[in-house]
């Protein structure tokens, strides 16, 4: 069993140590959105006006659109979005527009990805459909796996619990394992598990082809029952006022917020509005949930979807792995415990290498096999560090109006992990951890300070109007730099002590 | 498994011969499991199929747990193998009788 968490842990540590962090990061995926698009202005909430703003914009720019997404302003998200199918040869398939919620006009907010970014890469990895998500979800079995089998190797689960041996090199990155392992392992399981049941039509199509006889379109309709609208009638006709329709949908549901509203065929006879429930009203979240209504005749057409038995449980194992539902405390903790497990694939990794680098000690150049381990170790993680500051750097620092911008920010990302990786190659020391971290401390420390100089939001800005979300991005940063830097200090203190005795300082963690 | 002294040939195809095992053996038999647990459940066919593939996962883990962990590669063949066949014969019979 030690043999199989060992071997599955080094092949897919790396990836996996991406996919935590990118994931843990996304628990504030509207708050980097924000931060990384200042210039959207933050209003009180009124999802009724902002629906009739975004009416009256898709009339005026999309009238010709096969079907209209309108995603309302949250508490956490400041813009009201609107989307709809981009014609034909058109490059992207959907043209997308941040609008302000209180006046309808078009915002002229830079182009960025945002938190968005962080939330894609960590299950399609940048990797296009559907290899991307295969090989997340790979991960995540074997993440799942690593979990079961380390628990079964480790025996003395409760004393052990209670042990930690530091300063002790191999004894105390043990320890350290073991500790963030056990502390959070509900979550680490949950979170593993719901990741595979989100995707699991796409990862079992067997079971589902057997249970529908080869035509799954059933089991869609079944989840999402509003999200096939039958074919435009042809014949023009009146939308019905959004906000009406908004007044209607909250009698139906009182107090729930909608995600996304849906209008199929706007402009046609056979017209259909489509309100999603948000997922944050509830902990189980079924994405189909919706009120649909005659778009032209303001009747209510359908609503619900069943929510009981096997699919309240996949449900639930949704919202607990998207935790929408979660307020600021609850968001953090979903914010610590990621980070844990981040933290738990990190000391996993480092403790291959150091168990294995004191059988080599003595030997003047370490076997291929521990250099290319130390040279991952310092790219998959310090590089990945540096590469999430890399895209930050670039949101403030590129030019607002650029072409292409988006695109640059995700180029400057995986640029800054080859820079990296090409520098642990060639140093993938205890001194090259220490440039590394050293280097993205002081690039998380500036992050704030170019807020300051490039935007009109800067840190002392954000705060004096009370824009957490913008602040509480810069403070994070800051906390982060301070971190960093106590790290590497940490590490030169130890590699100044570690060289002098004997040489085994060559290859380090 | 223990690791010997010396690693041969042998062992290192025994340790090939398991992972093919856990991967595709284990994918199959989650599979077949998934299908028949599906058959088993409650309610409609969305409720049957979301049962039955959440059911999957945990047997994936489970065979490849158990392919690293039983005496022989040959013996993780049989065992996953033989139950994925077995299962799969019975979600034949299953699906036979099941109505659309």
């Amino acid at each position: 069993m030690a043999w199989l968490h060992t071997w599955l842990g080094l092949c897919f540590g790396w990836l996996l140590f991406a996919i935590f962090f990118t994931g843990t990061l996304s628990y504030f995926k509207e708050e980097l959105s924000h931060w990384a698009q200042p210039e959207v202005p933050v209003r009180a909430v009124d999802t009724r006006t902002a629906l009739g703003n975004a009416q009256a914009y898709l009339a005026q720019q999309a009238a010709q659109a096969d079907t209209w997404y309108i995603m309302p302003p949250t508490s956490r998200q400041a813009a009201l979005e609107v989307m709809w199918q981009a014609p034909p040869g058109a490059g992207s398939r959907f043209i997308s527009k941040p609008l302000d919620p209180a006046s309808g006009a078009l915002v002229a907010a830079r182009d960025s990805k945002g938190g968005d970014f962080f939330y894609r890469f960590h299950y399609e990895l940048e990797l296009n459909y559907p290899f991307g998500r295969w090989l997340a979800s790979a991960a995540a079995l074997v993440m799942l796996i690593a979990l079961v089998s380390g628990i079964i190797t480790h025996k003395k689960i409760f004393k052990e619990f209670f042990t930690f041996r530091p300063g002790k090199g191999q004894r105390s990155w043990l320890d350290g394992h073991n500790a963030v392992a056990v502390l959070a392992l509900p979550f680490h399981v949950m979170i593993t598990y719901s990741g595979l049941v989100i995707f699991m039509a796409m990862l079992l199509p067997v079971t589902l082809m057997t249970v529908y006889k080869g035509e799954p379109a059933g089991f869609y309709q079944a989840l999402f029952p509003n999200a096939f609208p039958a074919p435009a009638k042809g014949e023009p006709g009146t939308l019905v006022a959004l906000p009406d329709l908004y007044d209607q949908a909250q009698r139906q549901w009182p107090g729930a917020r909608f995600s996304r509203v849906e209008v199929q065929h706007p402009g046609d006879q056979g017209a259909r509005v489509v309100f999603y429930r948000h997922g944050g009203d509830r902990v189980a979240y079924l994405p189909g949930a919706s009120l649909a209504f005659d778009g032209v005749t303001g009747q209510l057409i359908e609503s619900a979807i069943p929510g009981d038995g096997a699919m309240l449980v996949a449900g639930g194992f949704y919202g607990l792995h998207m935790g929408q539902f979660a307020g600021p405390v609850e968001r953090w903790l979903y914010f610590v415990f990621g980070l844990s497990g981040t933290a738990m694939v990190g000391t996993g990794l480092v403790l291959w290498l150091t168990k294995r680098q004191l059988k080599h000690a003595r030997e003047a150049r370490p076997p291929f096999g521990l250099r290319l381990v130390a040279t991952l170790n310092l790219a998959g993680m310090a590089g990945l560090l540096l590469a999430v500051a890399g895209f930050l750097t670039a949101n403030r620092l590129l030019p607002v109006h650029m072409v292409g911008r988006a695109e640059w920010e995700v180029r400057v990302f995986f640029l800054t992990w080859l820079v990296s990786l090409l520098y642990a190659a060639w140093r993938p020391t205890r001194q090259g951890w220490v440039h590394q971290l050293s280097v993205a401390a002081v690039l998380y420390a500036v992050l704030p300070l170019l807020g300051m100089v490039t935007t009109a939001r800067g840190l002392p800005q954000a705060i004096a109007v009370q824009d957490w979300a913008i602040a509480g991005v810069d403070l994070t940063l800051l906390g982060a730099a301070c971190m960093l830097a106590w790290l590497a200090r940490k590490v030169a203190v130890k590699s100044a002590t570690r060289v002098a005795p004997a040489r085994v300082a060559r290859v380090a963690p | 498994m223990k690791k010997p002294l010396h690693i041969s040939t042998r062992y290192r195809l025994g340790v090939a011969s398991r992972c093919l095992a856990a991967g595709l053996g284990g994918y199959a038999l989650a599979s077949a499991a998934g299908s028949f647990i599906a058959f088993l459940m409650p309610g409609t066919l969305a409720h049957m199929a979301i049962g039955g593939m959440m059911v999957g996962f945990i047997v994936y883990v489970l065979a490849v747990i158990w392919a690293f962990a039983c005496a022989s590669a040959l013996r993780a063949w049989l065992g996953i193998g033989g139950t994925a066949l077995a299962l799969a014969l019975a979600d034949l019979g299953l699906y036979r009788m099941a109505t659309l």
